[in-house]
């Protein structure tokens, strides 16, 4: 029973290779957060006197000018970021999704007012929203993720919106509706599930959205504080001893690569080809 | 009736042995199987079946619209000597819209909504006869409007597709597809989508294509009671299986298959 | 009884105390508001239809033909109690029908299985609660009358044919045993062996629990399979209603005879 279920499930994403493609480099990336969370070679905030040495058995990917090992660092990193971008994801989305959906479906002048709204949300870049919150909360990671979170809200809300506009006039919808049946459980049980696929590639679409920002900004030393970095951080300051321990720029922007890649695949193999019935 | 005189007639296009098999997400899928057949010159051949029958994959085949690379296809379809089936995109463009064109359900989606009614009707003509100047064009086209019995076509050939109602859109379809005067006309379910009493009129319209230009017509519907109306010979399709083939009058009064004797049952009667 | 009065006087009345029939419609008229822009109100209404009156007697299938734009599926909109603007007086015997619609692949939630379909108008029917127990013998009793093998519960509607689906779509309407429910070209979409089942299943239905229906089609033949009456309608006006053998017969408008004729008949 379970098997077939899950067979039904795969069946129904649209493309399944490029999903599963995606899924696996994705799987890779976590195995690296989750053994650092039990595992690490060293401790990544623990200086030792071997500076900037390049790659090696006792250092994977190398050291740092302060002595510190950089794959250890690496998987912390990746951690962090990984769950601020989980975080921006599950506040942009969350929010953005249920208040697109309720005004999609309701119409009428509130939803006129939430669309100019977000219009005006849409008219700053991404980024620059982010900046501002942060610069009048204070720079933490939890409020990186909170400034992004805000800053994605739009783009969902216009998603949900539109995927919800379209369902609502669907026969189905409308035959629910004459049951009888709640309106609250009209959007959430019989309409959301159907735009699921639309709305998780864009979330997947966001989520490296939201690894690309949230490097962006720290790279720009917005974020996490030092000692502890994020992959965005650590390139940034990195880039002095580029030549001297490359591995200590490529490794934190492999992982950013995988991450990105990864979501961007799955996000792909979510969405239906063109021309093609989901 | 009038069946024996035209199948005394020289073929125009000869089906032998066609086979389409899709293979999608790797699964193949056969849509036709084994079908000959012969349309003749100045003939209405119908072809009859339910959904998932292979008819319009037929259809497809014939106007070479099917994308060749999700396919495997089998058997030879033969128009002018040449294989359609098998031929170059630059041969099979030649006949394209020109000797063979096609006119689809849905006359709501089959127009570009963007651009003039008269453009749309006279790129046929753009693509297939450069020698023609401009005003050549638009006097073929008005013609051919007046013709698919489109009221004052002067105006119609400004206007855009919204501005049209559904049955008018499809007659406008009829023009474009007639303005070269095409040997063959491939009609696939075109009545599906519009009204009965427009139905009718779509009807009456390619009658009078077919008697007036010798137009050999394919006319593809579900509707047995239209096909009988319209068509001297008719072929009854069932998963990709040409089941029965003959004059109307003889697949529908003395059906010899049992599926065409239940597809005849399932018409409603109305004895009043 | 539930009675709601729109601004427009119009009066939608469930439950109404009718003397034989299921549905009675009485001079209705509904109209279309220009879309209200923001804070300008337009006041520019559309009569859509003009002076509706019909009734739909207890377990009599009623036709409704007419060809596209003529008002039919917002009479029907009228009956189900969506439409807002309009006056006169529509008045059901039991409460808001539902409706059997033409597309079978657009009626049923895709990503829902047939089980939780079928479940779904009781745990939705705000008259009564159902418990567990109670829903199952229901859904059992009306799958077998409407010939949806139990197999197919577990199925989604993607992997139904289209016959199966329409019946589990009239199986959903069926489910709190209405006395009146209102079919939107139920068959137009079918083949037309599949079409012949489902008319037949209609057609026992009807026979088996009483039921009586507001049947919308287009097609003349199909109407007089089924229906007892028929109203012919156009531009939002009903041309005339009767029994249908009699309007066939002597069809009193010529709009009819065109009908008539296009079909063949």
């Amino acid at each position: 029973m379970a098997t077939t279920r899950t067979r039904s499930l795969l069946a129904r994403i649209p493309n399944p290779r490029l999903f599963c493609a995606g899924a696996l480099i994705m799987l890779a990336v976590i195995t690296l957060i989750v053994i650092g969370m039990v595992w690490m070679p060293y401790e990544p905030t623990a200086m030792s006197p071997d500076r900037l040495q390049g790659v090696s058995a006792a250092h994977l990917l190398g050291t740092d000018k302060m002595g510190r090992d950089i794959l250890s660092r690496v998987m912390y990193g990746s951690r962090i970021t990984f769950l601020v971008a989980l975080g921006t994801m599950a506040i942009g989305a969350g929010f953005g999704i249920l208040v697109g959906a309720v005004t999609g479906y309701y119409g009428g002048i509130v939803d006129e007012v939430v669309m100019r709204v977000t219009d005006g949300l849409f008219a700053f870049p991404t980024v620059l929203l982010a900046l501002v919150i942060v610069s009048l909360f204070g720079s933490s990671t939890l409020n990186v993720m909170w400034a992004l979170g805000i800053a994605f809200v739009p783009s969902f809300i216009r998603v949900a919106r539109s995927e919800v506009i379209r369902c609502k006039h669907l026969d189905y919808v409308k035959n629910a509706r004459l049951m009888g049946v709640r309106d609250a459980r009209v959007i959430f049980v019989h309409i959301l599930p159907n735009v699921s696929g639309v709305i998780m590639s864009n979330v997947m679409i966001g989520f490296n959205n939201a690894v690309l920002s949230e490097a962006g900004l720290s790279y720009l030393g917005i974020g996490s504080q030092p000692p502890y970095a994020s992959l965005g951080q650590m390139i940034s300051e990195a880039q002095e001893i580029f030549f001297t321990v490359p591995s200590a720029v490529l490794g934190p922007g492999m992982v950013i690569v995988l991450m990105v890649l990864g979501f961007s695949l799955m996000g792909e193999g979510l969405r239906a080809a063109e021309g093609r019935m989901a | 009736m009038h069946g024996d005189s035209v199948i005394a007639d020289a073929p125009i296009l000869q089906i032998r042995n066609l086979r389409l098999e899709f293979h999608d997400h790797g699964h193949p899928e056969v849509a036709v199987e084994d079908l000959s057949l012969t349309l003749h010159r100045g003939e209405i051949l119908g072809v009859v079946g339910e959904s998932g029958s292979g008819k319009s994959m037929t259809a497809l085949a014939i106007a070479g619209l099917l994308n060749r690379h999700a396919l495997d296809c089998g058997g030879e379809i033969l128009f002018d000597g040449v294989d359609l089936l098998h031929c170059g995109r630059s041969t099979l463009r030649h006949y394209q819209g020109d000797e063979i064109s096609m006119i689809f359900q849905e006359p709501m989606t089959s127009l570009d909504p963007l651009q003039r009614i008269g453009m749309q009707v006279e790129e046929a003509l753009r693509i297939h006869h450069k020698e023609l100047s401009a005003a050549e064009r638009k006097e073929a086209a008005i013609r051919a409007m007046g013709a698919a019995g489109l009221a004052e076509p002067e105006q119609v050939y400004g206007m855009y597709p919204h501005e049209l109602s559904g049955g008018m859109r499809q007659r406008v379809m009829i023009a474009a597809a007639t303005v070269s005067r095409p040997q063959i006309l491939i009609a696939d379910e075109p009545t599906t989508a519009l009204d009965v009493t427009t139905q009718a009129q779509i009807i009456a319209l390619l009658r009078q294509i077919n008697a007036e230009d010798g137009t050999a017509i394919v006319f593809i519907s579900h509707d047995l009671s239209l096909v009988r109306q319209l068509c001297h010979r008719v072929i009854v399709m069932r998963r990709g299986v040409a089941v029965e083939m003959g004059t109307s009058d003889e697949v529908f009064l003395n059906p010899r298959h049992a599926y065409t004797q239940s597809l005849v049952d399932a018409i409603p009667k109305v004895v009043l | 009884m539930t009675r709601t009065v729109t601004k427009m006087g119009g009066v939608y009345e469930t439950h109404a105390r009718l003397n034989g029939s299921a549905l009675e419609v009485r001079n209705l008229n509904v109209y279309y508001r220009e879309r209200a822009r923001m804070l300008r109100r337009g006041n520019a209404l559309e009569r859509v239809l003009h002076d509706v009156s019909f009734c739909v007697r207890d377990g009599e299938i009623l036709g409704l033909c007419g060809e596209s734009g003529c008002g039919k599926s917002t009479l029907s909109k009228a009956i189900c109690g969506i439409v807002r603007e309009f006056d006169g007086e529509i008045l059901l015997a039991d409460e808001r029908p539902l409706m059997v619609f033409q597309d079978p692949f657009g009626s049923l939630n895709p990503a829902k299985r047939v089980g939780w379909l079928l479940e779904e108008p009781l745990r939705a029917d705000r008259t009564r609660t159902w418990t567990p127990d109670e829903r199952a013998t229901r859904i059992e009793e009306v799958a077998a009358q409407v010939e949806v093998e139990t197999a197919l519960f577990d199925r989604c509607p993607t992997e139904l044919s289209g016959g199966q689906r329409q019946r589990v779509a009239i199986a959903c309407a069926i489910m709190r045993k209405p006395r009146f429910l209102i079919a939107d070209e139920p068959v137009s979409a079918l083949d037309v062996t599949i079409q012949k089942q489902v008319l037949e299943l209609l057609r026992s239905l009807h026979e088996s629990m009483g039921l009586s229906m507001l049947f919308i089609s287009h097609d003349l033949r199909v109407v007089y399979q089924v229906c007892d009456r028929v109203m012919i309608m156009r531009e939002g006006r009903i041309l005339e209603q009767g029994v249908v053998r009699d309007v066939y017969r002597n069809p009193s408008h010529e709009y009819t005879r065109s009908l008539l004729a296009a079909a063949g008949i």
